[in-house]
């Protein structure tokens, strides 16, 4: 613990191919559905203040 | 309060902490009592991740915030679901590869120890005084309302996080923090649902929503671009993309929650679940400050909604006023709600006359209300020239006090506990785990025995207890708690992210040209920060984020060339 990690090659190009998401088929596609409920979420905001404006 | 809040309270707080106690009396381990056992479920890290960011601070303010300025505080958090995607991508996987404590060895092994020392530092200075605020924020209401003294209060509160944070560490904030968001979610949620039940009769929940609505209450998004709103889409998106960025992913306290998961997939999951979450959360968490808004508009809400302030006037020259005062607002307030009233009908009438003709009325009358509201500001300012007369963090404690029936009152006051607990154990392990591994052991003290070290890591939790104590003694209200919090991560987050955006992107990039270029960041931001509040710029805080963060980058761009040395690899 006292000694610095040591650098590794390739940090950022981790594809994490040995850590499948639980469901679906890739994490891109949990991200997406993340991304499209939190979009979803913004139009809901949206409709809301212009329904009770 | 009376007994059975004070049961309800004391049972709910004690059981959660008697809890903790017993679930890590087998920490024995320096790996165990900083990292847990590695082995939390998603939903445990989501929760924890949830109940870290949430103090009581959201629970007090918040509610206040919509009831004054309505729900566009909601645009804060619209950044929070892209930053989780982008460090689920790009971060928790170099995190986990390494095997790190904190954030802060990363930089170690891309920069040197220098760069990792300055960060950690610049942690502990922000954390520490944010620390402070967190316990300070529940202890003023308390003692408004139970009549004890400020210190005391604070105190309280502090020995209490204090006493199972040092005793079981990483793992007793996380079992904790998971039995305090079911408290917190589950409290507001009936608080929620009590104060529909208490609007009148005729008032339906949908007249609520016309009424808060037409009073500019239901302004959830603007899209308008405008860097001197505090809250739109822009800087919501923009400026809390940066912002969450450095909180989540550099700021230990945050760190450490996904760092005790089971596997970098659960980390992943955790920090979606808190994605996707957090931002209906917000949501709710105003919309009952709107509740209690409309509300209000049928129940006359008092004339100042700090009574201890009110109390100071009681029995001095200026108590004559204040009755003049308070029998003028009763008026006004009478003539309000019947204002109100007739814009219902208009509005269940669909007569855009009679509503424009309301609403002009209520406008004049709310300046009316405002104004005797300001003046007794003035009285007891007059009376006690160091009162804090901003009484928006009261708002949603006064309704609890005086509309809940008892048992509920007992279980919110165990609501704002949970939560001033959750996010305040959490920093001070964060605290402790930065100071033991990124300082006293990396540089100080060496090469002892793992019992040494745990050892040091209870007495440095104590230790930054013992400060987050001092601070929140010293703290003063100023503004608005959550916003004062907030400011003061937005004048080190920008220039922390910096340094890690050009870790994790500018390969080329060498420890001497980031060293150099983050201080120069801060100085840009805190200069920038004292230009707005001198009013020679105008600035909204948020923006401070993203330009603290490009500033170090293009400093860092910059000097590399003239100060730095080839790097490596990386």
């Amino acid at each position: 613990m006292a000694t610095a990690p040591k650098p590794s090659a390739n940090l950022a190009e981790n594809d994490d191919a040995d850590e499948r998401p639980p469901i679906l088929s890739s994490w891109n596609q949990i991200y997406a559905i993340v991304l499209i409920l939190h979009a979803l979420i913004i139009l809901l905001f949206y409709l809301f203040t212009h329904a009770y404006a | 309060m009376d007994f059975i809040d004070w049961t309800v309270m004391l049972g709910t707080l004690t059981a959660i902490v008697a809890y903790g106690v017993w679930k890590t009396r087998s920490v024995t381990s320096v790996k165990s009592y900083l990292m847990g056992d590695k082995d939390l479920p998603w939903w445990t890290i989501g929760l924890s991740v949830m109940a870290t960011q949430a103090s009581a601070i959201t629970f007090l303010s918040t509610p206040g915030q919509a009831y004054q300025s309505g729900m566009d505080f909601a645009q804060f958090y619209i950044g929070l679901p892209i930053a989780m995607v982008i460090l689920c991508v790009f971060v928790l996987p170099i995190y986990y590869r390494l095997n790190i404590y904190t954030a802060y060895e990363y930089l170690e092994s891309r920069f040197d120890l220098r760069t990792r020392t300055l960060t950690a530092i610049l942690f502990l200075i922000q954390r520490g005084l944010a620390a402070g605020i967190t316990i300070y924020a529940p202890a003023i209401i308390l003692s408004s309302i139970l009549g004890w003294p400020l210190n005391n209060t604070i105190f309280f509160i502090g020995l209490i996080v204090i006493f199972y944070t040092v005793f079981g560490g990483t793992k007793a904030v996380s079992v904790t923090q998971k039995q305090q968001m079911i408290v917190i979610l589950t409290g507001m949620f009936i608080a929620a649902m009590v104060v529909v039940y208490k609007l009148p009769p005729d008032i339906s929940f949908n007249d609520a929503l016309s009424i808060a609505g037409k009073s500019g209450k239901l302004d959830v998004i603007s899209f308008e671009f405008d860097p001197s709103s505090r809250y739109n889409f822009w800087s919501g998106m923009f400026g809390g993309v940066f912002l969450f960025l450095s909180y989540f992913g550099t700021d230990q306290s945050q760190v450490q929650r996904y760092l005790s998961g089971k596997s970098l997939a659960e980390s992943r999951l955790g920090l979606l679940f808190n994605g996707i979450f957090k931002v209906p959360m917000q949501f709710a968490v105003l919309f009952v400050g709107i509740l209690v808004f409309v509300f209000f508009q049928f129940q006359q809400p008092p004339i100042h909604f700090n009574e201890a302030n009110l109390q100071r006037i009681e029995g001095t020259v200026y108590q004559d006023s204040l009755e003049v005062l308070q029998a003028e607002y009763n008026l006004v307030f009478e003539e309000r709600r019947s204002e109100m009233q007739e814009m219902l009908m208009g509005i269940r009438q669909e007569n855009p006359n009679t509503i424009e003709t309301s609403k002009e009325q209520l406008a004049v009358l709310m300046e009316r209300e405002n104004a005797l509201r300001g003046q007794v500001d003035s009285l007891i300012l007059h009376q006690e020239p160091e009162a804090q007369v901003e009484d928006r963090d009261y708002v949603f404690i006064t309704f609890v006090m005086n509309y809940l029936p008892h048992g509920l009152i007992g279980l919110l006051l165990a609501v704002i506990f949970s939560a001033a607990m959750s996010s305040t154990s959490s920093e001070l392990n964060a605290l402790a785990t930065t100071t033991v591994v990124d300082i006293y052991r990396r540089s100080l003290v060496k090469d002892k025995s793992d019992h040494h070290y745990l050892n040091a890591s209870k007495g440095f939790t104590l230790l930054w207890g013992a400060l987050a104590l001092f601070f929140a003694t010293t703290a003063s209200l100023f503004e608005n708690l959550i916003q004062a919090v907030n400011i003061i991560g937005s004048l080190f987050y920008g220039p922390i992210l910096g340094i890690f955006a050009v870790a994790f992107v500018m390969k080329k990039i060498g420890g001497r040209a980031v060293f150099i270029a983050a201080g120069l960041g801060e100085a840009v931001v805190i200069l920038l920060f004292i230009l707005d509040k001198q009013d020679v710029i105008n600035l909204e805080y948020l923006w401070l984020n993203p330009i603290g963060c490009l500033a170090v980058m293009a400093f860092a761009w910059m000097l590399q060339p003239l100060v730095g040395k080839k790097v490596a690899s990386a």
